[in-house]
């Protein structure tokens, strides 16, 4: 009689029952997924930095990053191109700075400048952001700003501060 | 007697429970047997990839059952809908992968940098870069640049292991301009 | 390896060369953020 082979396939059938896979014991997976990331405006990003309409404001953060300026590049049209020396000024509510994503965060800035200590980001309660401010998911801060050149070692025509850095860390 | 070898195969008859030995001349056999296997989602799966548990979590989704990395309006779960420009966006605890099966495997995970820039040669100027990197939290790790891969190795049954996101967008004209559309190879070797 | 990863490593294994010079972000501060995910 001819011989046969019979060869072996997924897993040795015992008599009658199911045919039995070892569970879980997998060699190998793999598998792609998707990975998505985009950038967003001021207004609309994870931190959300959203300028007012004042004069103020160059770029409200629609669209693009905020951008802030009190100079003679920005003069107003009444002539104005900086703060008065000798004095303190406040600029209410020039920008909102909101948490838009998914833990509380406290939200501090540090500021570049000839002197940068004379300026000041206030939230509502007067608390400065240099300190920190935080903010749970959903939760916005009307900023202000508050200019103080009383310091003798502020002369005229100087730059107190030209640019700025926002951190927000998840408390 | 002739010795016969007999290797069961897949579709053997079995009658009446018992081992069939060649008994006689058949042309073709059918047999039915149940099978089962059962596709579950990426929770679920002998290889477990889902959200992180904390808060980070949210951004990524559970899409048809699979795990998506959800930076963008898409993700409905999460206000903001982007990573800010000229920023260092950080996000810990973003996805869990984790062994579900009863061998121990080596994870695999590739690319980690992604990276989309937009500008031009000649002038030479750059538009837009956004770069994001996948940053294992595990101290179980080696890279193996020639494959463009990070390996954990020693993943044992039960064992999971955590994974962060950090996104570098600029300038401000990337805004719009530069994203990641990508996607993520896991591969768990035994 | 029980230490993070840098953005050099991030660089080597995407064969690529990240030019940060159109921005304030140096590479110490994306450095020091990576250490901080690989910890978390």
């Amino acid at each position: 009689m001819q011989r046969r082979k019979f060869v072996i396939g997924m897993g040795a059938l015992a008599s009658g029952a199911a045919a039995m896979v070892g569970t879980g014991a997998f060699t190998s997976v793999t598998a792609a997924r998707d990975i998505d990331v985009a950038v967003a405006d001021d207004a609309s990003a994870y931190l959300r930095l959203k300028g007012t309409d004042s004069h103020y404001v160059t770029d409200d953060g629609d669209g693009g990053t905020l951008a802030l300026d009190l100079s003679g590049d920005n003069a107003t049209p009444s002539g104005g191109s900086g703060v008065n020396p000798n004095a303190v000024t406040e600029f209410g509510s020039l920008f909102e700075v909101a948490n838009q994503g998914t833990q509380p965060v406290t939200v501090e800035v540090t500021k570049s400048g000839q002197h940068p200590g004379a300026v000041a980001f206030e939230d509502g309660n007067g608390d400065e952001l240099a300190d920190g401010i935080e903010l749970d998911v959903g939760e916005s801060a009307d900023i202000s700003l508050v200019v103080d050149t009383t310091d003798d070692a502020i002369d005229v025509d100087e730059q107190l501060v030209d640019s700025v850095v926002f951190h927000a860390v998840d408390t | 007697m002739e010795r016969r070898t007999f290797v069961l195969s897949a579709g053997a008859i079995v009658a009446g429970g018992g081992l069939a030995l060649g008994t006689g001349a058949f042309d073709s056999v059918e047999a039915e047997r149940d099978v089962t296997v059962a596709v579950a989602d990426d929770a679920d799966g002998y290889l477990s990839i889902r959200p992180h548990d904390g808060p980070n979590g949210a951004y990524a989704t559970m899409d048809g059952g699979e795990l998506a990395v959800e930076l963008t309006d898409a993700n409905g779960a999460v206000a903001g809908d982007g990573v800010n420009a000229n920023a260092l966006t950080g996000v810990a605890n973003l996805f869990t992968i984790q062994n579900q099966g009863t061998n121990e495997v080596e994870l695999a995970v590739s690319p980690l940098t992604f990276l989309d820039v937009s500008g031009s040669i000649f002038p030479p100027s750059i538009d837009g870069v956004l770069g994001v990197l996948l940053v294992p939290q595990s101290g179980n790790w080696s890279v193996d640049p020639e494959r463009g891969v990070l390996s954990i190795t020693d993943l044992t049954p039960g064992e999971e292991t955590d994974f962060s996101l950090a996104a570098v967008a600029f300038p401000e004209s990337a805004i719009d301009e530069v994203e990641i559309d990508d996607e993520l190879l896991i591969t768990a070797e035994a | 390896m029980d230490t993070a990863p840098t953005l050099a490593d991030y660089e080597e294994l995407a064969d690529v060369e990240i030019d940060l010079s159109d921005t304030d972000l140096d590479r110490e501060t994306i450095d020091v953020e990576l250490e901080r995910l690989f910890d978390a």
